[in-house]
């Protein structure tokens, strides 16, 4: 009798917990695994059955370095941003949200500006970067220079590419100010006092304290980024289409599929590069465990 | 000898804010002016914008708002169907809430049961939603593209399914977390008052966890309305503001006005604004929350 009474209560219980994950595992199966599976589908269906043509395309199209190889320059170009992201505006990023931690003046000011780009649509941002870069900075340079024709900020490939890399460090530096500001406010302020006891200096605080304090939360930041090193984009659509050099992997994808679809090389090219960043994912995960602070808080 | 000290560590925080103060202030007017000079140019003569930008309106034409909201429209995927700012905002609306309410749904349910219940497929689910995660899919459009038209939910509500999931979501995470800190015996006190699973859900977590869910929310909200990719890709015929703002760019109507484009571009960012100031707080914390949790 017991028994069956746990029977019923753990099968009440399994119903309920089925009912509650189905969904989600669904819409897995469909959204995820279907979307992949249907990659793989595409990456080998040839006209007159399975083929190994979109990936031979592929490897011909990495070896030929001609001036108009849109991969090549999609590849270029995604790890330069790639590289900006990480090697430049992540330190810089840190570092200001230290200020802004250190509750430098307008503190409470800055924080809210900064964070504002976070929320307002990358439609607006680069409408408003667009027009004022053509129209007022475009004046501007022109009186000072002395020149007769305007500068050609996104329709010219001497300046477009420049454009683009510098709408994202305007807008990438506040991007985690935040997270980074939210994070470093953690820090116990015993620790800090102690430590300013012994001598610690401004910039001591930050390097033997703060950044290690926080650390969990920048190993993941940096994993993240390692992990899509291929999906760092700006935004090549909405500033320039692609055009005057500025082709990155995913306007490259976005071109296969909807400028000049060829939805199976697409596929095959992405099918290369996701198995090309298992390593790279493999290589970052083992680098942030092997940096190993030992800290807790 | 401690006195002096401070004095030292002081003056080194004074020089580094003369510095660093100034550039983080003057960055912070380019974050900030280019709304003042769209709003300003809004209120402008076409003629009069292209004269002197930088000049403050000789007539203030607030009419020019009225203008966009009556006259800018965008075509459907039959050139002959249009869909005018009101229309986009409904569009924006619908897919805002029907999106962030599905994928709340959805991400609470696995979280409470993956939290609560413990059976081996639960850790199991736990355990992969964070190795999805870190798994970067490079280049999935061209197949995603494909299968959303083949199964047919592409340019209709339908579209509102792909909302339905959280695996390897940070969300999960989060209500996971809520969830496993929240004491069991609340729910062993209603089963013996003869309550069930699903009162224990709906009527003891579920008011629980209101604050974060709105918190979370309120941030959806705000990506869902800002996102211009999706429903110009798949919902071609319900552009949301944002779509709209994008296929406006290149119309020769705002070609030719920027005043009136400025104003749509202003008015798409107004409810976030207002959003913002009213849930400034519970945002910014929980943005730097979502940071923490990892």
């Amino acid at each position: 009798m017991p028994l069956k009474k746990i029977n019923k209560k753990t099968l009440r219980e399994a119903g309920f917990f089925f009912v509650m994950i189905i969904i989600p595992i669904i819409h897995f199966c469909v959204f995820w695994i279907g979307v992949n599976l249907n990659s793989f589908a595409l990456a080998f269906q040839g006209r007159n059955g399975a083929t190994l043509d979109y990936f031979k395309l592929f490897f011909q199209e990495l070896s030929n370095t001609g001036a108009n190889n849109k991969l090549l320059e999609g590849i270029g170009n995604t790890l330069i941003i790639f590289g900006l992201n990480i090697l430049i505006l992540l330190p810089l990023s840190v570092l200001f949200s230290y200020f802004l931690y250190k509750k430098i003046l307008c503190y409470k000011y800055l924080r809210i500006v900064f964070f504002l780009p976070s929320i307002i649509s990358s439609v607006v941002l680069v409408t408003l970067y667009k027009e004022i870069l053509n129209g007022p900075i475009s004046n501007l340079l022109m009186q000072m220079t002395g020149s007769s024709s305007p500068i050609l900020f996104f329709d010219s490939t001497k300046y477009a590419f420049k454009s683009v890399l510098i709408y994202i460090c305007w807008l990438g530096l506040a991007s985690n100010m935040v997270i980074y500001s939210g994070t470093m406010s953690r820090t116990p302020a015993e620790i800090v006092e102690s430590a300013k006891l012994d001598g610690i200096g401004y910039f001591g605080e930050l390097v033997k304290i703060v950044l290690p304090l926080m650390w969990p939360t920048l190993s993941v930041i940096v994993l993240l980024a390692v992990v899509g090193i291929f999906t760092a984009d700006g935004p090549i659509l909405l500033m320039t289409q692609g055009q005057y050099e500025t082709y990155t992997l995913g306007y490259w994808f976005y071109d296969k599929t909807i400028v000049n679809p060829n939805l199976n090389y697409g596929a095959a090219v992405g099918i290369c590069f996701t198995f090309v960043s298992i390593p790279i994912t493999l290589f970052a995960r083992w680098l942030v465990n092997k940096v190993d602070l030992d800290v807790e808080f | 000898m401690k006195v002096k000290e401070k004095n030292i560590k002081s003056t080194q925080e004074i020089i580094v804010s003369c510095i660093v103060f100034p550039i983080l202030f003057l960055w912070s007017i380019t974050l900030l002016y280019p709304y003042l000079w769209a709003f300003l140019n809004s209120l402008k003569e076409p003629g009069e914008f292209l004269l002197d930008s930088f000049s403050l309106p000789e007539k203030w034409l607030f009419s020019n708002w009225n203008t966009a909201i009556s006259t800018l429209r965008v075509q459907k995927s039959n050139p002959l169907e249009s869909v005018g700012i009101i229309g986009m905002i409904i569009n924006s609306i619908w897919w805002m809430f029907g999106s962030v309410l599905v994928n709340t749904i959805v991400t609470l349910m696995m979280a409470y049961g993956l939290s609560k219940y413990h059976f081996r497929v639960g850790k199991f689910l736990h355990a992969f939603s964070l190795v999805v995660m870190t798994i970067s899919v490079v280049g999935a459009f061209p197949s995603q593209y494909s299968l959303y038209n083949k199964i047919g939910i592409t340019n209709s509500p339908a579209m509102l399914l792909t909302a339905a999931g959280c695996i390897g979501s940070s969300a999960l995470l989060i209500y996971y977390s809520f969830f496993k800190n929240i004491s069991w015996s609340y729910a062993e006190a209603v089963f013996i008052d003869g309550g069930g699973h699903w009162t224990v859900f709906l009527r003891v977590m579920i008011p629980q966890a209101v604050p974060i869910i709105s918190a979370m929310a309120v941030i959806g909200c705000i990506g869902m309305w800002n996102d211009y990719f999706t429903p110009y890709i798949y919902l071609r015929d319900y552009p949301t503001l944002a779509t709209g703002l994008y296929l406006l760019q290149t119309s020769s109507l705002t070609m030719n006005n920027k005043p009136l484009y400025f104003a749509v571009v202003l008015l798409s960012a107004l409810p976030i604004f207002v959003i913002f100031m009213i849930f400034q707080d519970k945002i910014m914390t929980s943005v730097s929350m979502g940071g923490l949790k990892g």
